[in-house]
C-alpha cells in the first residue's frame, strides 16, 4: 500500500508470513524494498507472532547496507526484545573453543553408557 | 533418544547386508529413529522393506513412505514435513509446526525458535536433497527432531577451511562458533540447546557424521561413533518434560 508518492509500507504478514524464521526470507525483503521506487520505506509488523533470531540478524545487516530510509512499526514487545538482543550480537565474533571435553567411543550398542 | 538412534542403525547395517529392511518387529517409532529411516528409505530404493506388524506403527510408516502428511489439530504428532531443497514456501512450510499446540514445549516460542533457527540452519549450511522436521508428544514428554542428509556440521567446518575431528567440530559448533565469517552469527544451535536443556530441563541429542552429543543442563558428552553408526548428515532431537510454566526464551538468547 502506498501512503504517500515517496513513502511505501510493506506489511510483513502478507509479504512474507506472520512466522519470520529464515535469513533467505530478509534478504528476499531487502531485494524487494531496494526495487522499490519510495525512497522511505515503512516495515509494518501487524500480526506477525514470532521473529527468529536469524531473521532479526539478517533484518539488522541489509537495514545497514540500503540506501533506503527504512523504519519499523507495530512491533511488539518480544519483536523489539528480540532485535535488541540480536544486535548486541554484532560486536562478538566467537572464536574456538580450548576447553577440553569428554569423548567416549561408541563402538557398540550397550556399551556406551547413556547412548 | 540415543539408543534409539543405534537402534535405527542395527536395522540399517542388516539391511545392508541383506537387502531387507526388517521393521516388522518395531514397537513404536520415535524422531531419533524414525527420521533417519525416512532418510534411508529413500536413499535406498533397491532395498526391500518388509513393514511394521503393529498398525500405529504402520501408520507412522505410510507417513515416511507415501508422504502422508496432513496436518490435524486432534493428534499427538506432527506429521513429517519434509524440507523443500528450494526457496519457495519456505516461510508456509513451517506454518502447520507453528500452529501445532500440543508440540508448544515451555511455551509457542520456546517451539517457534528451535525450528525456526535449525531449519534456518539447514538452508543456511548442509547443502541437503532431502530433509525432515517432525514432533510427537508423549505422557511426559514431547520429542522434536530435525534432519538432514546434506554435508554434515563436521563437513561445514571442513569446506570453511578449519580442521576439526568430528567431535571437535560439534563441540565448536554448540560453543557458537559459526562457519561464515559475518559478526553476530553462530547462535541458532547453541541458544536452542541452551533454551532446551536449562530452560526446559530436557535432553538434547545431535548426531552428525561421526560425532555425536547428548546435552543436558548437567553434563555434555560427545562421541566419537564407529563405522556402523556414522550419518551422512545431520540430526538433531530434543526430548523436553511437560512443565507447567512457561519458560521465557529471550532470558536465554545471547
Amino acid at each position: 500500500m502506498t501512503t504517500l508518492n515517496s513513502e511505501k509500507a510493506v506489511y510483513l504478514a502478507e509479504h512474507i508470513s506472520q512466522n519470520l524464521a529464515f535469513r533467505h526470507s530478509a534478504d528476499d525483503l531487502f531485494n524487494y524494498i531496494n526495487n522499490l521506487e519510495e525512497s522511505t520505506i515503512i516495515v509494518d509488523f501487524s500480526e506477525i507472532k514470532f521473529v527468529s533470531g536469524s531473521f532479526a540478524h539478517q533484518y539488522l545487516i541489509n537495514k545497514k547496507a540500503t540506501p533506503k530510509d527504512v523504519t519499523e512499526t507495530n512491533k511488539t514487545f518480544n519483536i523489539i526484545q528480540m532485535f535488541e538482543l540480536v544486535e548486541r550480537r554484532n560486536s562478538k565474533l566467537r572464536e574456538t573453543n580450548n576447553e577440553p571435553y569428554k569423548v567416549l567411543k561408541v563402538i557398540q550398542v550397550g556399551k556406551t553408557g547413556r547412548l | 533418544m540415543g539408543r534409539k538412534y543405534l537402534e535405527f542403525c542395527e536395522l540399517r547395517k542388516h539391511a545392508l547386508s541383506t537387502g531387507k529392511m526388517d521393521l516388522s518387529n518395531i514397537d513404536w517409532f520415535y524422531p531419533t529413529n524414525l527420521l533417519p529411516l525416512g532418510i534411508f528409505i529413500k536413499e535406498q530404493q533397491d532395498i526391500s522393506v518388509i513393514p511394521p506388524i503393529n498398525l500405529n506403527v504402520l501408520n507412522y510408516y505410510n507417513i515416511i513412505t507415501k508422504g502422508e502428511a496432513r496436518y490435524s489439530s486432534g493428534r499427538s504428532y506432527i506429521p513429517i514435513v519434509q524440507i523443500p531443497p528450494n526457496e519457495y514456501q519456505r516461510e508456509k512450510m513451517l506454518e502447520p509446526l507453528y500452529t501445532f499446540k500440543n508440540a508448544h514445549v515451555g511455551g509457542r516460542n520456546d517451539f517457534s525458535y528451535f525450528i525456526s533457527e535449525l531449519v534456518d540452519n539447514v538452508y543456511q549450511h548442509s547443502r541437503f536433497s532431502t530433509a525432515y522436521i517432525m514432533s510427537q508428544k508423549y505422557a511426559r514428554s514431547t520429542e522434536v527432531g530435525i534432519i538432514d542428509n546434506g554435508i554434515s556440521i563436521p563437513g561445514a567446518f571442513e569446506n570453511a577451511g578449519f580442521e576439526f575431528d568430528d567431535t571437535k567440530a560439534l563441540s565448536e559448533a554448540i560453543n557458537g562458533l559459526s562457519t561464515k565469517p559475518d559478526a553476530g552469527r553462530g547462535f541458532g544451535l547453541r541458544t536452542s540447546i541452551k533454551i532446551f536443556t536449562e530452560g526446559l530441563r530436557g535432553e538434547c541429542l545431535i548426531i552428525s557424521r561421526r560425532g555425536g552429543l547428548i546435552a543436558t543442563k548437567e553434563e555434555k558428552t560427545f562421541y566419537e561413533m564407529h563405522n556402523y553408526y556414522i550419518f551422512n548428515g545431520t540430526l538433531i532431537c530434543a526430548s523436553v518434560p511437560h512443565i507447567k510454566s512457561e519458560v521465557n526464551i529471550y532470558d536465554y538468547i545471547e
